[in-house]
């Protein structure tokens, strides 16, 4: 009896995850690519994330796209979004789900960001 | 005020956070002018930066023009988000020194074109890296890194840079009379220095700076 329902919430559980799987959405307009960087330093990585619209501007849940970089010798993405950066120079993203894409460029910069402190200060 | 030349402040500069972090200073007036030759030798430039970030009171740190207040904490742990950090921005210098007259030049450049709505200035700066003050009336008779002119005036020079060109600045410059016939300050000219930087004038953010001695 135990092992019965045992199998059918396994089921169950499965389907559940299935449906939440990313897939390709038929009435997908527009995909908008998602960073927090877009400047980074060689070895550094980021994530990238597709959010996809219908033609009324609502977003849609979970789209599945495929990520491409202009230049693997700049910075590469895998099919998860995760960016790695190789060397010094301009790379075009990409996210494409059917005929839909969208393109974002990111830099990879080998110049150290300097600090500069600027005081106020008086000696009266 | 000058409290990075404190030795327990300095000590806890860690090596690599001190190779990228640059300190400069401006003389201002509060709470009066008073006799302070660091403001008296040049009002405007002191006026002129103070009154662009609002600044009311001393002692008062901004770091990459973001507001670091007056707590020495905050003066030594906000730089620290600037490590291993980096920017599309390039600074480089090349000159010489013969006792107070310089001749350098300060190339600039962008790996991206800025939006023409930008207003992105380049400063460059001379600076005293160690002034002594013997009449000072607060008792602090040391001061470092006074800044003495803005070689591009006071607001900067606009540049709208595109992507990978190079935007070069020559100067032949000489410690200014007034600093040399001052008999209150006693500065030496192997201590000069040239800071650089880059500001978006809109936001404050200092996108990139640099620091230069001869």
């Amino acid at each position: 009896m135990n092992k019965f329902y045992y199998k059918y919430i396994t089921i169950l559980c499965f389907s559940l995850w299935s449906c939440e799987d990313k897939d390709n959405v038929s009435n997908l307009d527009t995909i908008q690519i998602i960073g927090s960087q877009d400047v980074l330093m060689p070895k550094q990585t980021t994530y990238f994330y597709a959010r996809g619209y219908d033609k009324d501007g609502n977003r849609l849940d979970k789209i599945s796209v495929t990520w491409t970089s202009s230049d693997g010798n700049i910075a590469s993405i895998d099919q998860e979004g995760k960016f790695i950066a190789i060397s010094k120079g301009i790379v075009t993203i990409s996210a494409t789900s059917s005929d839909i894409s969208a393109t974002f460029d990111v830099i990879v910069s080998v110049n150290k960001k300097r600090v500069l402190s600027e005081m106020f200060t008086s000696s009266t | 005020m000058n409290s990075f030349t404190d030795q327990s402040s300095v000590n806890s500069i860690s090596a690599e956070l001190d190779s990228i972090w640059s300190r400069i200073y401006y003389h201002v007036w509060w709470p009066s002018p008073g006799n302070d030759p660091m403001y008296a030798l040049n009002p405007e430039l002191n006026r002129s930066r103070s009154d662009y970030y609002a600044g009311n009171f001393t002692p008062h740190m901004f770091t990459n023009g973001y507001d670091s207040g007056s707590s020495l904490n905050s003066w030594l742990e906000d730089p620290k988000k600037y490590l291993n950090t980096v920017s599309t921005y390039d600074i480089s210098f090349q000159g010489s020194r013969i006792d107070g007259r310089t001749n350098f030049e300060v190339t600039t450049s962008n790996m991206k074109n800025i939006d023409d709505a930008s207003d992105i200035r380049l400063f460059i700066a001379t600076v005293m890296a160690r002034v002594i003050y013997p009449g000072s009336f607060n008792g602090m008779y040391e001061h470092h890194n006074v800044v003495i002119e803005q070689l591009l005036g006071n607001s900067g020079k606009k540049i709208s840079y595109k992507a990978n060109s190079d935007y070069k600045e020559k100067f032949i410059w000489s410690m200014p009379e007034a600093w040399k016939n001052n008999p209150d300050i006693r500065w030496s000219s192997g201590n000069l220095k040239v800071v650089v930087w880059i500001q978006d004038f809109k936001s404050k953010e200092i996108l990139q700076s640099a620091e230069f001695k001869f």
